[in-house]
């Protein structure tokens, strides 16, 4: 059991960077695929072109390998010194903006189109019915969706290890080579990453229900 | 730089994967209709298995499931070959995202249509195969579609457990050139690639299934 | 009202605790080694999550010695050159064998040790019972075996040029590691492995696989910079020529490179 224990303990050090890896690519994602999304509905005609090139790279391209590439093709111009963190972050985040400007967009499709002419017709600019009208409302559709998210980033984060993040998978391979115990080590990752992806549903699911307006939502009667 | 030359020595690797691809994204499917049946028709200890499993399979990286399977189920006297380990956990763990999006397209199925199957004296089973999956596999499609496109990325992680795919080859060849940055470039429009085919054959798909089926919009 | 003022905080909140979070891992060291995490004798992770090993402590004498500060950075071998490349570390310790390919990216210092690669096989049982090699290496490199190396060693390079490229019939298994490859030997996944002498032997005592061979490449390890860092190379250098004047390089190579 003693085993367990300091097995857990070498794990739980990567968890550390594990986490701080998965916040700051969601951030950078949702920083960036917010206004992504937006733009991705009410942009101009050669803004959306350019997103979508964006997108298709970034949905196209395995994770693994914009990892690579971020690592060893930015890190590698002259002059740039680029973290393993900062790179991982930066792939996993810019990856994360694409999908969630698509979830955004997506959730701006679900708002009834009324609500938009009700804003306007009331003399908010655009910009102002997004902020006060539109994308709060938005932002609670895409919430399942962002728990989505949340989980595919969180796995993906097992990978940062392939450009040198000493996060939790980095630290599950040396030990089961050191220790020799394999199975007891990937069996007690695979259980961590568990919890962790359990914690996350369960917060996101708390906060659907933090959020929730009453008479609005998928549950709620039709009509603008 | 001498982007064509490149090629030739991905060739092998990009075989590989297509190798991988054709028999993981079957078994994907064969074990998410499976899964997903069982989840709302099973018995329920049937049904909890299928949602534990849905659950570890989604909840775990894809990363630990093919070290657990090619590193540590030997040690319970399982010995799989790369090939077979890669192909159990890419079909595995696709299996239980196909399962969920299966499950959610046979619970949007009216009742009306089980209940008039019975009706006309077919048992359970036979409403199952003959009425109601057929509408949910199609129901299912932009959901497994989704998912068949993420199998074909996420088939890169292949060269983890020792499998030269288009992935693996890119590594050694990215190695020996030390030329890593054009060397991923192209195989990560490889890749593009073949997600953009398999995104068109999948719209045209829905395109034809939307005309010939029974849906809400007919 | 309310939603643009809680939009706005919440999107401010989240740049901020982003930007802690990163700010946070920021760590301020001098000179950073970038080790392969499992290549004992030279440099691996123990089970505590320490670095230690040949390579390890020679550093870390250099470092005491010239006074610098040096933190060890374990990387998946295959990328440590361009991990140095890009800066991310400063130096590799780590029982880097000094080719002339990997010369033409990198500056060596002079060489601290000499090695043979070895060839690894699973044990059997003779007619007495006594262990010994399942194969010889004459008899391991044909007949469609399986070998296994680690990806981006001179253990593959050599198996590359000289067996598979001299059109002999084996298949090259390539693993992050060697200990990952000697796994799949003892598990019958490989019939063979080939690596640096001293990890071969350093590895092998507790697992039923034995050493069939050695392959006398005579090859030298030195530690890597960057071609454009003469200042370090040269404190490097200078390190390693005082330490192996000392009891300490005598007593650190009975430690880890004598015997196993």
């Amino acid at each position: 059991m003693s085993d367990l224990g300091s097995i857990l303990a070498v794990l739980l050090d990567g968890l550390g960077t594990t986490c701080r890896l998965l916040v700051c690519s969601l951030g950078l994602g949702f920083v960036l695929g917010l206004p992504i999304g937006v733009l991705h509905v009410f942009g101009p005609a050669p803004v959306r072109v350019l997103l979508r090139g964006f997108d298709l790279v970034m949905r196209g391209f395995p994770a693994i390998v914009l990892l690579f590439l971020l690592y060893f093709g930015i890190g590698g111009l002259p002059g740039v010194r680029l973290g393993s963190f900062v790179a991982a972050a930066l792939a996993l985040g810019l990856r994360g903006a694409a999908y969630q400007g698509q979830l955004v967009r997506g959730a701006l499709g679900m708002v009834p189109p009324g609500q938009l002419d009700a804003a306007r017709a009331v003399g908010l600019s655009l910009a102002g019915a997004l902020r006060a009208v539109i994308l709060p409302q938005a932002l609670r559709f895409a919430l399942p969706a962002l728990g989505n998210e949340y989980s595919i980033v969180l796995k993906d984060t097992s990978l940062a290890f392939t450009v040198g993040v000493l996060e939790m998978m980095s630290r599950a391979k040396f030990l089961a080579v050191s220790s020799r115990r394999i199975a007891l080590v990937y069996g007690a990752v695979a259980i961590l990453y568990w919890v962790l992806t359990q914690a996350g549903l369960l917060g996101v699911r708390a906060l659907e229900r933090g959020t929730r307006i009453p008479g609005i939502g998928a549950d709620a009667g039709g009509g603008a | 730089m001498n982007w064509l030359e490149l090629l030739p020595e991905l060739l092998d690797g990009w075989g590989m994967t297509l190798r991988l691809l054709a028999v993981a994204m079957p078994l994907g499917l064969l074990l998410g209709a499976l899964i997903g049946t069982v989840r709302v028709y099973g018995p329920w200890p049937l049904r909890a298995a299928a949602g534990l499993y849905q659950s570890v399979l989604r909840g775990v990286p894809l990363v630990v499931q093919l070290f657990v399977l090619y590193y540590a189920l030997p040690r319970t006297g399982l010995l799989l070959t790369p090939f077979a380990a890669a192909i159990l956990g890419f079909g595995m763990c696709s299996g239980a995202y196909h399962s969920e999006y299966i499950r959610s397209a046979i619970s949007s199925i009216p009742r009306g249509q089980m209940e008039a199957a019975r009706a006309v004296g077919m048992s359970r089973g036979q409403a199952v195969r003959a009425i109601i999956l057929p509408q949910a596999l199609r129901r299912a499609v932009p959901g497994c579609g989704n998912e068949l496109v993420y199998l074909v990325k996420y088939s890169s992680l292949a060269y983890l457990v020792t499998l030269v795919d288009l992935m693996g080859a890119g590594r050694i060849e990215a190695n020996a050139s030390f030329r890593f940055f054009e060397t991923f470039l192209v195989v990560g429009t490889i890749y593009l690639v073949m997600v953009s085919i398999l995104r068109a054959a999948l719209h045209v798909l829905q395109r034809a299934w939307r005309r010939s089926s029974v849906g809400l919009g007919a | 009202m309310n939603n643009i003022r809680s939009g706005t905080r919440i999107a401010c909140l989240m740049l901020l605790v982003c930007t802690v979070a990163f700010a946070a891992g920021g760590e301020t060291v001098t000179y950073v080694d970038g080790v392969d995490a499992a290549f004992p004798p030279f440099s691996f992770i123990d089970e505590t999550g320490e670095a230690s090993g040949f390579d390890v402590e020679v550093v870390r004498w250099i470092a005491d010695e010239l006074g610098f500060e040096v933190e060890i950075v374990p990387i998946d071998w295959d990328a440590i050159i361009p991990t140095l490349l890009t800066e991310e570390i400063d130096l590799i310790a780590s029982g880097m064998s000094i080719t002339a390919a990997r010369a033409e990216r990198v500056a060596f210092t002079s060489s601290y040790w000499s090695v043979d690669l070895a060839v690894v096989v699973r044990e059997t049982a003779d007619a007495d019972g006594e262990p010994v090699a399942e194969l010889n290496p004459f008899t391991l490199m044909g007949g469609g075996r399986r070998i296994g190396v680690q990806r981006g060693t001179t253990s593959q390079t050599w198996l590359e040029e000289n067996v598979v490229g001299a059109g002999i019939d084996v298949e090259l298994v390539l693993y992050e590691n060697f200990l990952l490859a000697l796994e799949d030997l003892e598990i019958g996944r490989v019939d063979g492995a080939v690596m640096d002498a001293p990890t071969a032997s350093s590895s092998i005592s507790e697992r039923p696989v034995t050493i069939a061979g050695s392959i006398a490449t005579g090859e030298i390890y030195g530690y890597a910079v960057r071609p454009q860092d003469a200042e370090l190379l040269d404190l490097l250098n200078e390190g390693l020529r005082r330490i192996q004047q000392t009891d300490t390089w005598d007593a650190l190579v009975q430690k880890w490179l004598v015997g196993s």
